[in-house]
């Protein structure tokens, strides 16, 4: 027995383990110094005229640094200082600015893991004595904030681009507030196209085992089983799953389409195997399953994408001034982000505008625990990037998506074609506050229509 | 020194029955058969290489024999587990001490002494009163350690530290005792004290020594087994070994006096 | 043991007298925070810096002590802990009240919830020890891996027992909402942390405690004074695992809910680096340890270093940090104050006094102390050249 042996590779491990760690946060880009020159993007309007003064908004962002969503969280952050760019800042002034308040950013990054997020968001909250939290990224994150939000009555949590249901539709905290719309939202158009002009009527589904794609499968599934299409198999797996073999083989050759709920790599891995194992169906995809990053993969399977219908708050397609202005500062801001602002961009640029907006409306007051900037804040309507952004009486946003088609562009590369956009979806995507579908949290288990 | 009362006691102490022990090719031990009785004291010589560590080793259970059946005090354990041998009466030193070099003296012969009774499992810190520690105590004193009770074993002496592989062997009350060339490395003084030592102790204690040095094999053996290449070469009274034609070509001749580790 | 009695010389005394110290300043710790910060804060450094370091301390102090007295590095500890969280969780929940259709809950309050996780932790632990205690060197290290990866994905996917990706919320300890009563939260804490490490302390001088060190240090000759040595090792591991569960129980009614990122393996990292950091050692240095850790954790993302903000490369700083711990204080900071104290300590000794041939020959397990465990000797070192080792296991 060798235990000294063990003891010394036990250390060896811990090193490398460090230097892994190290590591890990190697390829993010770095985030733009905060004073971006500020004629870089013309301010879609300047705060400056409110009339604070005197004091320092401390605002604190979360998003998630490590792990699967390392890339959408450097995303994530600069979605809140694009907002900042364009909205709070002054001519001639460095940092951000209501008024003659400065507004400060303070950052940490999450794993993923509500556990971590929460340890993160209380050190922003308690230690850095932030006033108002945007974050977290990940649904189950947004599930525990929501939780600890309820214990701190006297500070204002503004969503990030988590998209779980039941952040904000069941038992909401009265001071958390999202201006990016939840994961079914994102489906919405999708269920109806897909049966009524699609003509698919029995689909199999396979979608990571977690609450965000409940929310989406349930998004889904609220349109296209209420128009009489039938889910007739749901394959749950791990996020990160590299093996889909199991599933693969598992999955009924006689339904219409397959509905895909995977992300990033494990969209790939999945389309990967599905078509080395010879399958011919056509596909649906959840919003983050056929985004840039991974039709920019081109793998072997590209080709069997063509045609995939999905739905998504954001397009890069989209043709609207707006969106254009949107885009064009994004690029000018972070020549190192990613071709197109994805939808963690988008969430966490429209979650800052709304917060800036409150501020706005209360001339950066946040005495009285801040219950008038709540007040205010829950009261903040604006035109975003791809349409208007209000709140309903849960304090969630009701806003756009759009319904898009994968398609070959004539220089052969694969891009999410806009087939229709609909304006202010409404987080129970129109459904009678007493539907059936609305009864149950969505689940593995709920919706259901075999 | 009589030749032993072998023949009066009911079982012997350790009864070996065409014991064989191979290594792949090697065959350490071939049909190896001897009786040691109740109470004597039996010296095992032998060149390096013959065997008799390999003996120790099947007899302790370190590993089974390849062949052959062992019976200690009429009870066959030739497949029992080490700890079960231990406990029917069987302690061993080793020809390179096996001590626990991050523990004292104290908690090593305190451990020793505990192994072979209940509560191994106490989680209670003993009282200074305590049989086992007082027990401990009496046995530093018998191997000449009661100064070092408390140091560190790893902080010890060579000399000490075959002192307590004796001590810790003794503390378990063995009813057999087997010594692997206890006396390798100790200066004339010390050889001295262990062979004070083993003829101190009382006669219901079976001792088996392996051991280079004539003078203190043939001082406290009342019979010896000579051993070559695995095998029994002839067994007798330490008197017609020394007279022995064969033991002196092949052992006595090469190494009687000049071995001292 | 009987030098316990028997040796309590000044130098024992002083070494009593620094624990004392220590816990005496973690009693003042929480109610001299509000002197220097708000309130806001006061509440976190209480909590997320000094209970969570409490917390963090007994899981790694559960290695630390299986590592220092058995020889055996588990990677397993931080599963065993989070194995506890979850049992509390299932005895405290009803299956009503969990988000995830959960199918067992049985609604019983915060001590008997905790206290059959306890016992279930200390089986589990036993479980893992007969699992991988017949293994060595970098098998042992994989077993133990594989144990805590496999659970991680048992949790993962089970959602009856243990609710899947999303896990269970809202699991209230004794003293209720650590927020809304955080010194009540932080004495509870320490007074767990205090009894693990004394309880540790007591355990290695007793007879188990010993077996334990001297498995570690030579099964065989174990084997032939009458232990059944695989028996002990387990035992050890038992005895691991309810310690790792007193931290996962602490753990779920600090976090107030459990989910699989509690169990993955980033934590089993976080518990060995704190051990290594600490000095694997030293019982002590799991707190040590686990202070380093919290605070590196929670201030890398607001160092500045040149104007080069670390906000969103945190890790690297971290990493960088330990890096350089564990190059500085291979033993750990623990081990680089002792090794520094004793040699000092026998420089100055062995310029007034000639060492004896012993004390020369001893190095640093001659001074075998209460305080730091002195290094198994490989036990390559001393195998028998008569053995193979069959039959050893
Ligand atoms: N574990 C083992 N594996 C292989 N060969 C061994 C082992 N133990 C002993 N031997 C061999 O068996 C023979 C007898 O060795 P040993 O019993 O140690 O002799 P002695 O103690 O009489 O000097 C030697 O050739 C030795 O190399
Ligand atoms: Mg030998």
């Amino acid at each position: 027995m060798t235990f000294a042996t063990t003891k010394k590779l036990a250390v060896l491990i811990a090193a490398t383990a460090i230097l892994a760690a190290a590591c890990s946060s190697g390829n993010a880009t770095t985030a733009p110094a905060s004073q971006a020159p500020a004629d870089s993007a013309a301010p879609a309007e300047s705060m400056a005229a409110a009339t604070c003064s005197g004091k320092t908004i401390k605002l604190g962002g979360l998003a998630t640094l490590e792990g699967p969503f390392a890339v959408p969280g450097q995303e994530g952050f600069r979605g809140i200082e694009q907002a900042l760019n364009d909205y709070a800042k002054v001519e001639g002034k460095e940092g951000w600015w209501l008024g003659d308040c400065e507004i400060t950013l303070t950052k940490e990054g999450s794993d993923a893991t509500p556990a971590v997020a929460l340890e993160k968001a209380k050190k922003l909250i308690e230690q850095d004595d932030v006033d108002i939290l945007i974050g977290p990224l990940s649904g189950d994150e947004g599930l525990a904030m929501k939780d600890y939000a309820k214990q701190v009555p006297d500070k204002t949590f503004v969503n990030g681009s988590s998209a779980a249901q039941d952040t904000t539709f069941r038992d909401p905290a009265p001071n958390f507030f999202r201006f990016s719309t939840d994961g079914a939202q994102w489906q919405a158009g999708l269920g109806k196209y897909a049966f009524d002009d699609k003509g698919y009527k029995k689909v199999a589904l396979v979608a990571e085992d977690y609450s965000f794609p409940y929310t989406q499968v349930g998004g889904f599934m609220y349109e296209f089983c209420e128009a009489g299409g039938k889910v007739v198999q749901k394959n749950w797996v791990p996020l990160g799953t590299k093996d889909y073999s199991a599933v693969v083989s598992n999955l009924p050759t006689d339904v219409d389409a397959i509905y895909v709920a995977l992300g990033g790599a494990d969209a790939v891995n999945f389309f990967t195997q599905y078509q080395a194992a010879g399958g011919k169906a056509k596909f649906i995809g959840g919003s983050i399953t056929v985004d840039q990053s991974v039709l920019a993969t081109e793998g072997a399977f590209a080709d069997s994408l063509v045609g995939t219908i999905t739905a998504s708050p954001t397009s890069d397609t989209a043709t609207e001034p707006a969106w254009l202005e949107y885009v064009k500062n994004y690029k000018a801001q972070f020549p190192d982000g990613l071709p197109y602002p994805g939808l963690f961009a988008l969430s966490y640029y429209n979650e800052t505008v709304g917060v800036l907006k409150g501020l706005e409306a209360v001339n950066g007051d946040l005495s009285g625990d801040q219950k008038a900037f709540m007040e205010a804040l829950a009261k903040v309507t604006f035109d975003g990037p791809t349409g208007p952004v209000s709140l309903d009486s849960n304090r969630q946003a009701i806003s756009s998506n759009y319904v898009s088609e994968i398609q070959k562009g004539a220089d052969g590369k694969l891009a999410a074609v806009v087939i229709s956009k609909v304006d202010n979806i409404p987080q129970t995507l129109g459904l009678p506050a007493d539907s059936p579908y609305l009864a149950q949290p969505v689940s593995r288990d709920f919706p259901d229509c075999p | 020194m009589t030749v032993g009362s072998a023949a009066e006691a009911p079982a012997p102490a350790l009864q070996l029955q065409g014991v064989g022990r191979r290594f792949g090719a090697l065959q350490a031990l071939r049909d190896v058969t001897m009786e040691v009785a109740a109470g004597e004291r039996r010296a095992i010589l032998g060149p390096n290489g013959a065997g008799k560590t390999t003996l120790f080793n099947v007899v302790a259970g370190d590993f089974p024999p390849t062949s052959g059946t062992i019976r200690l005090y009429g009870t066959e354990v030739t497949h029992l587990q080490p700890h079960r041998r231990t406990r029917l009466g069987l302690t061993r030193t080793y020809q390179n001490s096996q001590l626990f070099m991050g523990l004292s003296v104290a908690d090593s012969l305190y451990l020793a002494g505990r192994g072979v009774r209940s509560g191994r499992f106490s989680m209670v810190r003993p009282r200074a009163s305590d049989p086992a520690l007082v027990h401990a105590r009496e046995v530093a004193d018998i191997v000449h350690l009661g100064d070092v009770y408390d140091r560190a074993v790893g902080s010890l002496s060579h000399g000490q530290q075959r002192q307590l592989e004796v001590g810790m062997a003794l503390a378990g009350r063995p009813r057999l005792l087997m010594l692997d060339e206890p006396a390798a490395g100790l200066s004339r003084g010390e050889r001295t004290m262990l062979t004070d030592l083993l003829r101190s102790l009382p006669r219901d204690i079976t001792i088996i020594l392996v051991e280079h040095d004539m003078d203190v094999a043939l001082a406290a053996a009342d019979r010896v087994t000579v051993m070559q290449e695995g095998s029994i070469v002839v067994e007798g009274t330490p008197d017609t070994i020394q007279a022995d034609q064969t033991v002196q070509d092949i052992y006595l001749g090469h190494s009687v006096g000049a071995h001292h580790g | 043991m009987s030098g316990m009695s028997s040796r309590m010389s000044g130098r024992a005394a002083r070494r009593a007298g620094l624990p004392a110290l220590g816990v005496a300043l973690l009693v003042l710790y929480p109610l001299v925070l509000p002197l220097l910060f708000s309130a806001n804060q006061a509440r976190y450094w209480t909590l997320s810096i000094g209970s969570n370091s409490l917390i963090l301390g007994v899981v790694a102090l559960s290695l630390i002590f299986m590592s220092g007295y058995g020889g055996m590095v588990s990677l397993a500890q931080a599963s065993l802990a989070g194995f506890a969280a979850y049992i509390v969780a299932i005895m405290n929940l009803l299956p009503s009240s969990t988000a995830t259709g959960a199918t067992i809950g049985f609604g019983w309050p915060p001590i008997p919830s905790a206290i059959v996780a306890l016992i279930l932790a200390t089986l589990a632990g036993a479980l893992v020890g007969a699992i991988a205690s017949r293994s060595s060197g970098i098998y042992f290290l994989m077993l133990t891996l594989a144990i805590a990866v496999g659970f991680f994905y048992v949790v993962l996917q089970n959602y009856e027992f243990f609710g899947g990706h999303i896990g269970f919320a809202q699991i209230l300890g004794p003293t209720g909402q650590p927020r809304a009563n955080p010194i009540a939260f932080y004495y509870m804490c320490l007074a767990v942390a205090v009894f693990a490490y004394l309880g540790l302390r007591y355990l290695v001088r007793t007879q188990l405690g010993l077996t334990f060190q001297a498995v570690r240090d030579n099964p065989r000759r174990m084997r032939a004074l009458g232990y059944r040595v695989s028996l002990h090792r387990i035992a050890i591991f038992a005895i691991g695992g309810f310690v790792a569960g007193l931290s996962g129980v602490l753990g779920v009614w600090y976090r107030g809910n459990i989910s699989p990122g509690v169990v993955d393996l980033s934590r089993t990292i976080d518990v060995l680096i704190i051990a290594v950091i600490g000095g694997l050692g030293y019982p002590v240095g799991a707190f040590i340890g686990a202070v380093i850790f919290v605070i590196l954790d929670v201030f890398a993302s607001s160092v500045e270093v040149f104007g080069f903000s670390f906000d969103e490369r945190f890790n690297t700083l971290i990493g960088l940090a330990f890096v350089v711990i564990v190059l500085v204080a291979p033993h750990g900071l623990v081990g680089l104050v002792d090794r520094g104290w004793k040699g000092t300590k026998r420089r100055l000794s062995s310029s007034r006094a000639p060492a004896t041939a012993g004390e020369a020959a001893a190095g640093p397990a001659g001074d075998a102390t209460e305080e730091g465990i002195p290094a198994p000797v490989d036990p390559i070192d001393q195998r028998d050249p008569g053995s193979t080792g069959i039959g050893n296991s």
